[in-house]
Order: C-alpha cells, then sequence, then structure tokens
C-alpha cells in the first residue's frame, strides 16, 4: 500500500459517516408536500423557494403558500378556517387537512426524522 | 506505476459513494384520507404495491362504514341506538354498535368512570355535537346541574346477545373517546388477515402501528402541547403498539378570554383542568385512547390510580405548568428533543 492510498482510505473512512449523517438521519425539514383533493393526490410540490398554489376543493379555491422549506393554508373557503389557524408545517411526517374543502397536505421528507407525528 | 494501485482504493470510494447517496428502495407508501371526521394517513413498508392498493381501498371502505355507524349526532346506528336507549324499553341493537359499546363499558368501569361515553348530552351541551367549531357562550351552569344529577354511566345499559337496555333515560351515547381507537384495532387486524406486516395508521394523530420501518422500528414524534411546529419527544414504536394522546388544544373555543377545551370532566360537567396533554401507549388502541381521556380528566394528582386501574403502563401527562409526569417505564422509551424544566417519576413500573 502507497502513501497514497493509505490517505485515500483515510479520507474515505473520515467522509463515510458523514455522508450516512447528512443523507439518512438528522432533523429534517420536509422535501416537498403532496396536496390531496378528496383522497387523490393532485400536487406533489417541492418546498424550496417561494410560491403560492391554488388548489380545487369541495367547497371552493384553497391556496396553499410555500416559504423556504414550510407550507400553510393561506386562504380557504371553508367557513372555521381551522386550516389556516394551523400556521406553518415544516416537518416531514406532518399533515394537515381542510375538511369542508377536502383538501390535505402531507410533508414528506426524504429522510424524515419520524415516520409520524403523534398530538 | 501508482496509478493502478490507486485505482482500488478509488473505486471502493466511488463505489461507496454511490450507494450513500442512494436513495431507500420504494418500499415505502404513503397515502392520506379524508375519514372518520379527521384526516387519516397511512404509511406502509411493503414490497407488493398491488396489496397496498387493495389494503387502501379496504381501509378506506372501513372507516366509512365505521364513521357511519357510530357517528354521534347524524342520523345511523348509533344514533338509533340513542333514541331506543332513551326509551329505557329493550331493543334490538345494530350488531355494528355492540362491540363498541361492551368495549366501553368495561373500559368505563376501570377508568373509575372517568372514561364515560354516556354523557353525550353534556358534550352536546358544550357544542361539541357539530361540525362547527362551537363559540359560545359556556352552557348555563343549571343545565349542567341538571345533566349531572340524572348520572347517565354505561353500567346503566344492559346487552344480551343483541338485545338491550338502559335503566336511565338519560344516557345519551358519544364514542369520541373510543371510537378512532376501536377503529384502528379493527384496521389493524384486517391488514394482517390480508398478509401485512408492516404499517402505521394516523387518524388525526392518534396511531397504531405494526411491525418495523424495514430495519429499524417506526419512529414517532410527540408534539408539544404549545408549540404547533415543536416535538417535545420522539419514541420507538414496537409492534403493535398505539400511541394516543389527549390534548385541550385539540378543539377548543375561547370565551371572554378564557379557553374552554372539549375534554369534559362527567364529575363536574366542565373541561377538565389541570393538564395540557396526557399521551398513553398501549398495544390496544381502544384501551390507549380511552385512557388518555380519562388521566387526562384525573389530572396530575389523581391520574397514577386510574393509569394502574387501567393497565396503563406508559404515560407522559403534561400539567398546566409544563411540567412533565412519567410513569418510569415511559421515561426510558422518550427521547426528548429538548431537557425538559421538571420531571415528576411516578412509583409505577
Amino acid at each position: 500500500m502507497t502513501k497514497a492510498d493509505r490517505i485515500l482510505y483515510l479520507i474515505t473512512a473520515l467522509l463515510l459517516p458523514m455522508m450516512f449523517y447528512f443523507s439518512w438521519t438528522g432533523d429534517k425539514e420536509a422535501d416537498y408536500a403532496d396536496v390531496y383533493v378528496d383522497n387523490k393526490v393532485v400536487r406533489h410540490v417541492s418546498l424550496s423557494g417561494q410560491q403560492e398554489i391554488d388548489v380545487a376543493g369541495a367547497l371552493g379555491h384553497s391556496v396553499l403558500q410555500i416559504d423556504h422549506g414550510r407550507i400553510r393554508f393561506n386562504t380557504s373557503p371553508c367557513k372555521a378556517k381551522v386550516c389556516i389557524h394551523r400556521g406553518w408545517l415544516q416537518r416531514g411526517g406532518e399533515f394537515h387537512a381542510c375538511l369542508p374543502n377536502r383538501v390535505s397536505i402531507a410533508l414528506r421528507s426524504n429522510a424524515n426524522e419520524y415516520d409520524s407525528i403523534n398530538f | 506505476m501508482t496509478s493502478v494501485p490507486m485505482m482500488k482504493p478509488l473505486m471502493l470510494f466511488l463505489g461507496l459513494l454511490v450507494l450513500t447517496a442512494c436513495q431507500p428502495a420504494p418500499k415505502e407508501h404513503h397515502q392520506t384520507l379524508l375519514s372518520f371526521g379527521t384526516l387519516v394517513e397511512i404509511t406502509f413498508w411493503e414490497d407488493d404495491k398491488a396489496k397496498v392498493d387493495t389494503a387502501l381501498a379496504n381501509i378506506e371502505r372501513d372507516l366509512k362504514y365505521m364513521h357511519e355507524a357510530w357517528h354521534a349526532w347524524q342520523p345511523g346506528p348509533l344514533g338509533r341506538t340513542n333514541m331506543l336507549l332513551e326509551t329505557t324499553e329493550e331493543f334490538s341493537a345494530n350488531p355494528s354498535v355492540i362491540g363498541l359499546i361492551q368495549k366501553s363499558q368495561a373500559l368505563a368501569i376501570r377508568s373509575g368512570h372517568l372514561f364515560n361515553p354516556a354523557v353525550g348530552q353534556l358534550i352536546k351541551l358544550w357544542g361539541y355535537h357539530s361540525d362547527d367549531a362551537p363559540q359560545g357562550p359556556p352552557p348555563a351552569q343549571s343545565r349542567i346541574k341538571q345533566l349531572l344529577q340524572q348520572n347517565p354511566r354505561m353500567d346503566d345499559i344492559s346487552i344480551k346477545g343483541v338485545r338491550m337496555q338502559s335503566r336511565n333515560a338519560a344516557v345519551k351515547l358519544d364514542m369520541g373517546a373510543v371510537a378512532k381507537g376501536y377503529a384502528l384495532d379493527q384496521l389493524m387486524a384486517m391488514l394482517q388477515g390480508m398478509g401485512i406486516e408492516n404499517a402505521i395508521i394516523n387518524a388525526g394523530g392518534d396511531l397504531k402501528a405494526m411491525g418495523r420501518h424495514g430495519d429499524r422500528p417506526w419512529r414517532v414524534g410527540i408534539r408539544h402541547p404549545r408549540d404547533k411546529s415543536g416535538i417535545l419527544a420522539g419514541i420507538e414504536v414496537k409492534d403493535g403498539e398505539s400511541v394516543f394522546t389527549s390534548g385541550d388544544y385539540e378543539r377548543f373555543y375561547e370565551y371572554k378570554g378564557r379557553r374552554y377545551h372539549h375534554i369534559i370532566d362527567p364529575r363536574s360537567g366542565y373541561p377538565a383542568e389541570g393538564t395540557q396533554s396526557v399521551t398513553v401507549i398501549h398495544t390496544d388502541a381502544a384501551t390507549a385512547d380511552a385512557a388518555a381521556t380519562a388521566l387526562f380528566i384525573a389530572g396530575p394528582s389523581n391520574w397514577q390510580e386510574i393509569a394502574a386501574a387501567m393497565g396503563i403502563k406508559y404515560v407522559m401527562l403534561v400539567d398546566a405548568q409544563g411540567e412533565l409526569h412519567l410513569t418510569p417505564a415511559m421515561q426510558s422509551r422518550l427521547q426528548f428533543k429538548e431537557a425538559p424544566k421538571q420531571i415528576h417519576l411516578s412509583e409505577q413500573s
């Protein structure tokens, strides 16, 4: 084994645990969200950047706001506005719905810290 | 030539790099369903996509059936049962409600009637028999007192086969604190019958798991009762376990600056005080569901006695000051995101 071999082995040994950590573990914010209307996926959206998404539901249009890794119901045709009061969602495994408008969102991450959230 | 020997470690490095960068195999499947009056999320770890699709269709169908059968204020089998219980005459009950009512009777007795689904009239009086959030004002004290004096309890109901009768006309069943758990038990049994071994069903925040997520256990985050975005603690859920939380933040309204939540103490007729949330783990989801409510009502001073009577080993109660009350068994399983400011450990092992 040459000196160069040993250096490469050393770099590999150091880098692999780091890459594993950043790929598969850790407190992950969500990467994307599935948007459902009436139990069917209508959009699969990245949570990076900023945008608004208009979703036609049973009562009318829900507007979802995306802001650098988080998402919320911004406007809704429902009466109680429970969906809006929930505020931002940002963690993989979280989900929320506007029950009257039959619109729901489920946040996903490529490496969820949690498979499901209890509340 | 050093380039050839260097190729081996280089190839090893690149090969491992590629492996590390790989995404997990597409064994994980998700679906959310608006059903049972809430949002239900189902997660599978399963190779057979066709089996997953069949399972999802079965879950959707069964949830719809159970929701209609056990609905507290819409016409259906439970609504009919309530009408006939009020007559205090004997009648033949719809079989779809009998198992749930019998299970609830046993749980109510073990909880010292702190879990009391017979107080449906009281829940309705508080405005929680509506799809819309109640606005207040809270009900008149005289009306609450009148209902409490009638003292409806689950042991007022007698069941022989399909024949059912109440000796108390004030009994009106509201299965809101047990139906979700009972439904999850039924759904998981159905999935097992299909040969599905690894799944989580989360119905509006309460869940039951079976099997594992591949080569590791399922991991569940328990939300902080006062921070919608925060996780209080994480937990690894074992095969067959259910995790249920009752909290004062789930359904409530504010009237003249005071919060009135939906967990009504059947002894006082008012929302239970002293607790923000109770989390329970148990293999039987119906038991976990009822116990989370009963222990919330029991509060920081009395929860241990009720937990012991109901056979609950894993309990976390967050009191009104945000301090934690834990069984030692629960403490050993929780992975806190931040060190709690105060932990009160019970003597229960």
